[in-house]
């Protein structure tokens, strides 16, 4: 009996944390080749460029570019976004808080939706690529701004 | 006598000496020279026949394994294997970049670019260049197969292009174009890549009788094109089918898409395109036939769909386009969308789930027919709601809904529904 209860409370235990988990506004690893882009519906393909958007209510969209992340960010309601996520260019593996993240337009590096945006998590590693290859840092704001600009 | 003889000696040598003059005249001023490398000849490497090459020249290659990093020609020269040559990009460089106009490559194999997500490692890289010819090659096991951009005017024609990779990360496309224009790609087969094709802002170029199997994303990918045609291509079993995105002006006619299948694998998905034709296309057994979102002004005519998840998915925000001639047979799903109206035509369709009859006998059915059925629209909606289908309420739904439309879009109708196939 007492063993039982013990289980069930287990049980009751691993119900109540998993639901707290799936709750949280983590970004979930994109799973490149499998995973559709929300707001182009291409296949997400290249790591350098993926993105994340989780809504207030933790649904999370996926995009493979940032310009499509921007772009999809400007259709939703305001008020309903959580947090948005872009890869890291120099850690694709890292994916950054898009707010704190450091942008570059370089034509040299091309994204897959064209617009050649890439995200970096600290000023040297972008100062690094910007020697290689050149561009311009764009701000978020700026970059919302562009997206919208070239596309509608 | 002796005297004669040295006079005579001397007299030929020097017509000898002339002659030989009047040949290396003759061989520095004629238009083009053929340099021959090879194990046996004066030229063992590729670039050092390159470096002694003038424009209008050919190279002739004899058999063999040549690896010499990145071959760079910038000099409007035929270069010809015999016999299969191979180049080798040893799994590191990129093997040949051509920078020149007029260049020709034919009858090698390159096999192992190596991969470089940056520089975009190609077996053949064209650059800025116009009227080259890439013609009856074989492509193996290169990151990116052949990859032009800022280019014009230039053919890809009889060449074989195959790829291992598993990722579609640790994978490019095997052909590439950016930003070219005039182009022809004509008889290749390309298996194994990310993408087969993939055009990227290519204006006034065509695509014909390739075929295009086992890619890892799409057998062929446009994005930002316009005005380009694609024919009598085959696309088989790739990851995701056939793309065509942000596009005007697109001509696809007498293709097959054929085995597509997955959660997000289509037999050709169109995102935003307009004023295009597609025509006297067979679709058959695809997850989804032709996804249609955000097109305008297309015409869909002729087309064969046979035993697709679904023939159609037609998204709110497409309109104006036509739907006629075509034969939808088989299909689990005709035709889904997710409006409750409707914006586009469907006329003089051949429908296998058509049940009406023609008593004027005029091969055109009496009733009309609404492809669009009740279950079809609420599992657009709801997604698993699918594991009802077949069953008997689904069945009973969808007939309640034939007689009394209430949530269907009541404009999505064909008014001349065709008895018989469409010849």
């Amino acid at each position: 009996m007492f063993k039982n209860v013990l289980f069930i409370n287990a049980l009751l235990l691993l119900l109540i944390s998993s639901t707290f988990l799936s709750c949280q506004s983590k970004p979930e690893p994109i799973l490149y080749g499998e995973d559709e882009c929300d707001n182009c519906k291409m296949t997400i393909s290249d790591p350098k460029y993926g993105a994340e958007l989780i809504t207030d209510k933790g649904k999370i969209f996926k995009f493979d570019s940032i310009e499509c992340l921007a772009d999809y960010s400007t259709k939703v309601e305001s008020g309903t976004i959580g947090s948005m996520w872009v890869a890291d260019f120099s850690n694709p593996e890292n994916l950054i808080n898009a707010l704190d993240a450091l942008y570059l337009k370089s034509d040299r590096l091309r994204s897959p939706m064209g617009l050649n945006l890439s995200a970096f998590n600290n000023s040297p590693e972008l100062e690094k690529v910007i020697n290689e290859f050149g561009g311009d840092r764009i701000s978020w704001t700026d970059l919302i701004k562009y997206v919208s600009e070239k596309w509608n | 006598m002796l005297q004669k003889s040295i006079r005579f000696f001397d007299v030929t040598s020097r017509w000898i000496k002339f002659f030989l003059i009047a040949i290396v005249c003759f061989l520095n001023s004629s238009e083009a020279k053929t340099i021959r490398v090879g194990a046996n000849y004066k030229f063992q490497t590729i670039q050092s026949a390159l470096s002694f090459a003038v424009n209008g020249d050919s190279i002739l290659v004899s058999k063999g394994l040549y690896s010499e990093g990145t071959i760079i020609i910038d000099k409007s020269i035929a270069l010809i294997g015999e016999s299969l040559p191979v180049i080798s990009g040893d799994n590191k460089y990129e093997i040949m970049k051509i920078v020149s106009d007029n260049v020709i490559v034919r009858g090698f194999e390159f096999r192992d670019a190596g991969i470089n997500f940056i520089y975009e490692n190609s077996a053949i890289k064209l650059d800025g260049v116009a009227n080259c010819r890439i013609e009856k090659n074989v492509f193996f096991n290169n990151f990116f197969g052949i990859y032009l951009s800022r280019s014009v005017s230039c053919t890809i024609t009889d060449n074989e292009i195959t790829a291992f990779q598993t990722k579609e990360t640790y994978s490019g496309n095997g052909i590439h174009l950016w930003q070219c224009g005039d182009m022809i790609i004509k008889r290749n087969k390309i298996k194994g890549h990310r993408d087969g094709i993939y055009f990227e802002f290519v204006k006034r170029s065509s695509i014909k009788d390739n075929l295009s199997e086992n890619n890892l994303r799409y057998g062929l990918h446009f994005m930002f094109s316009d005005s380009c045609s694609y024919a009598h291509n085959y696309f088989t079993n790739n990851g995701a089918g056939v793309a065509v995105m942000f596009t005007k002006n697109v001509d696809m006619h007498s293709n097959h898409f054929k085995n597509n299948w997955g959660g997000s694998a289509y037999g050709l998905l169109l995102k935003d395109i307009s004023d295009s034709r597609i025509y006297n296309n067979i679709f058959s057994k695809n997850s989804c036939a032709i996804y249609l979102e955000g097109c305008n002004r297309i015409s869909t005519e002729r087309n064969d769909f046979i035993e697709n998840g679904w023939a159609l998915r037609l998204m709110a925000n497409s309109m104006d386009n036509v739907f006629t001639k075509n034969n939808f047979a088989g299909n689990t799903f005709d035709v889904t969308t997710n409006s409750t109206r409707n914006y586009n035509l469907f006329e003089s369709n051949y429908w296998s789930e058509y049940k009406g009859y023609d008593l004027n006998k005029d091969g055109i059915g009496d009733v009309p027919y609404r492809p669009v059925k009740l279950f079809s629209f609420i599992s657009e909606k709801i997604r698993p709601s699918l594991i009802l289908i077949r069953s008997l309420f689904v069945d009973i739904i969808n007939l309640a809904e034939n007689i009394f439309p209430t949530l269907t879009p009541e404009g999505l109708i064909d008014r001349k529904p065709m008895m018989k196939k469409i010849q």
